[in-house]
């Protein structure tokens, strides 16, 4: 059996020529494994940026690589849609399954495996797979740590997603990532979007309820020039799935890049939406709604690098946390001293519901450039017992209340994200969380209400 | 150990290196002691053997011995942090980790050598002692304080006010059952290290219900060169009591580079409430690596007023543990970054009892090559219910060279916590100065101005003569800001 900790060059190798992968592509592999025979696992006392999850205590990398799927998936929230949407389903570590409506197709989109692709569209895939990962990181952080390298090495299912230049899409392009058996899963995307395309690729991330899997995923997307892209993830695993997941973003001269993560499900997921803002007038949205319950820990990285001039970005992230549960905020918004007329924001809030919840927050800022406006902000508190008083006193019966005033927090975050499906989507799964809560148990904060008294 | 290293033989071509480095710290920074004449001093580089004789030395009791040791074990255990600034240029094998520069404790201004007066002088201490504004001092010549008065008054209130190794000797009761309570030995590798070859410092206890209604001051100051200054000071204001004590840093400048990791241990127990003060204005090339933390038990009150203008690296994040209900932590901190220079300057607040508050005000200021980092956290545990902390991080870059950070972290696991944290990052910009210069302040005037007025907040929370001197310190860093 392979194991994340076992692979060797000769089965890597083989799996490429099996995969009839262009030789640049097993060498690139090749090179990865290289590199990831350099690197030890991440040590969460000694690496920064892993000190926020105990990889040694919560991730298991002994665990036998899962490469054949077979192609039953549930359905994807966009089939109540009534749109005809392109589909890649991975299923625990193959990619089963590629549906694409043929009006996409003749509007020259692709969405392809992404081996097939290293050799069809070469041109696009060769210069763009794994250059974001290998990037040089300016700021705070590393190179790419084993968790990276080893799914640039070994991945094993791959999607491939183009949208050509000038080419807008209103509906979205959808990847199902499913696991049923426990393992290791390897699953890789690459989407590019040429200059002036606009597109949305809604990621889905599922599982059986009782898979216990470690599902180690890498990301990469090119916005071109004055592209419009949407990435929407959403995490609704079951219980026992641990996630990996760097998610990130290039985006060019005046793109406009929004990126909205939706995770209420797994164990443990740590998830780094990244983007480099590396044109000038870039705009990235770092959106980010959880819910964590007992037992889960979510660990979420927004990263913005502001590396051209004149580029904004906005981090939103709003979680709730009831149960034994832990989450993290860690963001982080480097701008480098060329990006002159920087505008960025950074916002976290969290509201603890019951006790024995735990929510860390750490926003940072790193500024090499005076010329620019930032600015970050934290909160962490619980239900207003104002706003409670207020909407009970409008003969709203108290769970209806509490439940009005959870779904409103988290509403913020969709305000103006008109996707189609997606505000629906998250909201249902908010509201399941909701209805299975004990919301007798819910804590209340009284301290407005004080404050009010005072005045 | 008892070698003194002005005994070693010295070749011509050192003496002359050290002749020439003399004059080139004479001729550009004014005055400098000769610095010869060491008491004691227990060599470069630090070894089990050199504790021992360091605490051998101060003729310590055996438990201290023991503890430095242990200590010592502790720093050589632990790894260099790997966050923060960049430390790889220590160069622990060259620094002389005790010093002594006298035998005796000076009583009168009179009695102290002519050179370590001089430059008291300077530094305008027997002016101040003069005019009263300080109760008492305890000036801190390298690493054994030579000069110590208390004010009678205080005395008569049952005050001590001591240099640490007398108050070791003197209050070994108090000593012992305090020492080491806040900070463990093993808390990390520059708190292990001081704890190893501390040395000076400040051993204060105020009695119950004691009010010090005027400022404790102590200087300190480095003057060999490769000298590490280790010195502990060590707060107990007893329930009910008030002490403000104000910590200030000199140095004049050397051409390599020195250490400075002091440990700073408060305990305020209930309902008292100390203020403690310091403004650090080491010169270029001193890495400060200190360890600053108070307890504060039941509605008592700990603040901390931190200025970092010099140095070649700050790392110090003074810290309030809130262990008593109703608990309130401060810290006010105020960086300054020019040329070379990385302040990695914060706050730690622990919330470790219900309705316990704090905050956090940090103004950071960065120019040229200088670069800033707030580093801060605030920490709820389970059960501090009531919690409320509020965090606001400002920085002013004033170019385009420098650098800022803000590193804030927050742990919460209390669901009725309320935090706030807030930042912004500004710059002095044209139509401040173009609106300033229009009413005739040129344009250096209207930046210092900008910039005066930008950490005002924490100014005027100072001592008078500290507030002006702080005006003073950065209005010299400000010199050709604008260039």
């Amino acid at each position: 059996m392979t194991t994340l900790t076992t692979l060797t060059e000769e089965a890597l190798a083989g799996a490429s020529d099996a995969a009839a992968e262009p030789s640049w592509l097993r060498d690139r592999r090749l090179a990865a494994y290289k590199r990831m025979l350099d690197q030890a696992w991440p040590d969460s006392r000694a690496d920064e940026f892993w000190r926020s999850t105990p990889f040694a205590q919560r991730i298991d990398v002994e665990r036998e690589l899962v490469t054949s799927g077979a192609v039953d998936t549930p359905a994807s929230f966009t089939a109540d849609l009534d749109v005809e949407v392109a589909v890649a389903r991975i299923v625990d570590g193959a990619l089963v399954e590629v549906t694409v409506p043929s009006s996409l197709v003749e509007l020259g989109v692709v969405v392809a495996d992404l081996s097939d692709a290293a050799r069809d569209h070469a041109d696009l895939v060769e210069p763009a797979l794994g250059s974001l990962t290998s990037s040089d990181r300016e700021g705070t952080g590393g190179d790419a740590d084993r968790t990276v390298t080893v799914n640039d090495a070994a991945w094993t299912a791959g999607v491939f997603i183009s949208v050509p230049p000038e080419v807008e899409l209103d509906v979205p392009i959808v990847v199902q990532v499913h696991a049923t058996v426990g393992g290791a899963h390897l699953p890789r995307v690459l989407a590019v979007l040429g200059h002036h395309a606009r597109a949305s690729v809604y990621l889905e991330h599922t599982s059986d309820a009782d898979t216990d899997a470690l599902v180690d995923e890498v990301v990469e997307v090119i916005a071109n020039d004055a592209a419009q892209l949407d990435v929407v993830s959403f995490q609704r695993w079951g219980n026992h799935v641990d996630h990996l997941a760097l998610q990130k973003v290039q985006a060019h001269r005046d793109s406009r890049v929004r990126h909205l993560s939706v995770t209420v499900g797994g164990r443990t997921v740590r998830f780094l939406p990244e983007t480099d803002l590396v044109g000038p007038g870039a705009e990235t949205r770092p959106l980010g709604v959880y819910f964590a319950d007992e037992g889960q820990w979510f660990d979420l990285q927004p990263y913005v690098r502001h590396l051209a001039p004149r580029a904004t970005s906005d981090v939103l992230f709003k979680g709730a946390l009831q149960g034994h549960s832990r989450t993290v905020f860690r963001g982080n918004i480097f701008v480098h001293k060329d990006a002159v007329g920087t505008d960025t924001d950074e916002n976290n809030k969290s509201l603890i519901l019951t006790e024995g919840a735990r929510a860390d927050a750490t926003p940072f800022l790193e500024i090499e450039c005076s010329d620019i406006v930032a600015g970050h902000g934290s909160a962490t508190g619980q239900i207003d017992a104002l706003q409670l008083y207020y909407l009970t006193s409008r003969g709203i019966p108290r769970e209806e209340a509490l439940r009005l005033i959870v779904t409103g927090f988290f509403r913020e975050v969709f305000a103006d994200v008109a996707l189609p499906g997606v505000e629906a989507a998250a909201l249902t799964e908010i509201d399941e969380r909701i209805a299975a809560a004990d919301l007798s148990r819910f804590q209340v904060n009284d301290a407005s209400l004080k404050d009010h008294h005072d005045e | 150990m008892s070698q003194t290293e002005i005994d070693l033989p010295v070749s011509d071509a050192r003496r002359n290196q050290q002749a020439v480095a003399q004059d080139l710290a004479e001729y550009k920074f004014g005055w400098s002691d000769r610095d010869d004449g060491y008491a004691f001093t227990s060599g470069r580089g630090l070894t089990a053997e050199g504790v021992a004789a360091i605490s051998e030395r101060k003729g310590e009791p055996t438990w201290m011995r023991d503890l430095r040791l242990r200590a010592f074990q502790a720093y050589e255990r632990r790894p260099m942090p790997n966050w923060g600034a960049d430390l790889s240029d220590i160069a622990f094998d060259d620094i002389f980790y005790y010093v002594e520069a006298s035998e005796k404790q000076a009583n009168t201004w009179e009695e102290l050598p002519p050179e370590i007066l001089q430059t008291y002088e300077k530094l305008g201490i027997p002016q101040a002692e003069r005019e009263r504004l300080i109760a008492g001092v305890a000036a801190q010549y390298e690493s054994t304080v030579l000069y110590h008065k208390v004010r009678e008054d205080l005395e008569e209130q049952g005050v001590i006010f001591l240099d640490t190794d007398a108050g070791l000797q003197e209050h070994e009761d108090i000593f012992r059952e305090h020492f080491a309570t806040v900070i463990p030995p093993n808390d990390n590798k520059f708190a292990a290290l001081n704890t190893a070859v501390w040395s000076g410092g400040s051993f204060i206890v105020i009695p119950e219900g004691v009010k010090v209604d005027i400022p404790l001051q102590a200087y300190f100051r480095i003057n060999k060169q490769n000298m590490g200054q280790f010195e502990r000071t060590l707060i107990i204001a007893e329930p009910g009591s008030y002490v403000h004590y104000v910590e200030g840093c000199t140095a004049p400048i050397y051409s390599s580079d020195s250490l400075h990791s002091a440990v700073v241990e408060i305990i305020v127990k209930e309902g008292a409430r100390v203020r403690y003060t310091t403004i650090q204005n080491w010169s270029n090339n001193v890495y400060n690596l200190v360890t600053k933390r108070a307890v504060a038990e039941k509605n008592a009150t700990m603040e901390w007023i931190d200025g970092n203008i010099g140095s070649k690296v700050t790392m110090k994040y003074p810290a309030v543990w809130l262990t008593g209900e109703g608990a309130k932590g401060e810290v006010l901190s105020v960086a300054y970054a020019n040329d070379g220079q990385h302040q990695d300057a914060g706050a730690k607040m622990v919330h470790a009892a219900p309705y316990t508050t704090s905050n956090i005000l940090s103004k950071s200021i960065s120019k040229g090559t200088g670069r800033t980092s707030y580093r801060g956290l605030v920490q709820i545990n389970d059960g501090a219910h009531h919690a409320r902390s509020a965090v606001k991080c400002d920085a002013l870059m004033l170019d385009d060279t420098s650098r800022t950070d803000t590193y804030p972290y927050m742990e919460i696991e209390q669901e009725d916590a309320t935090i706030e944290h807030e930042a912004t990052v500004s710059k002095v910009s044209e139509d401040q100065l173009f609106y300033m210069q229009s009413r005739g302040i040129d344009e250096d005037e209207a930046t210092a101005m900008i910039v005066r007025g930008f950490i005002e907040p924490i100014a005027r929370e100072l001592p008078m003569e500290y507030s002006v001197e702080l005006n003073r310190l950065i209005a010299l860093e400000m010199e050709g800001a604008i260039g």
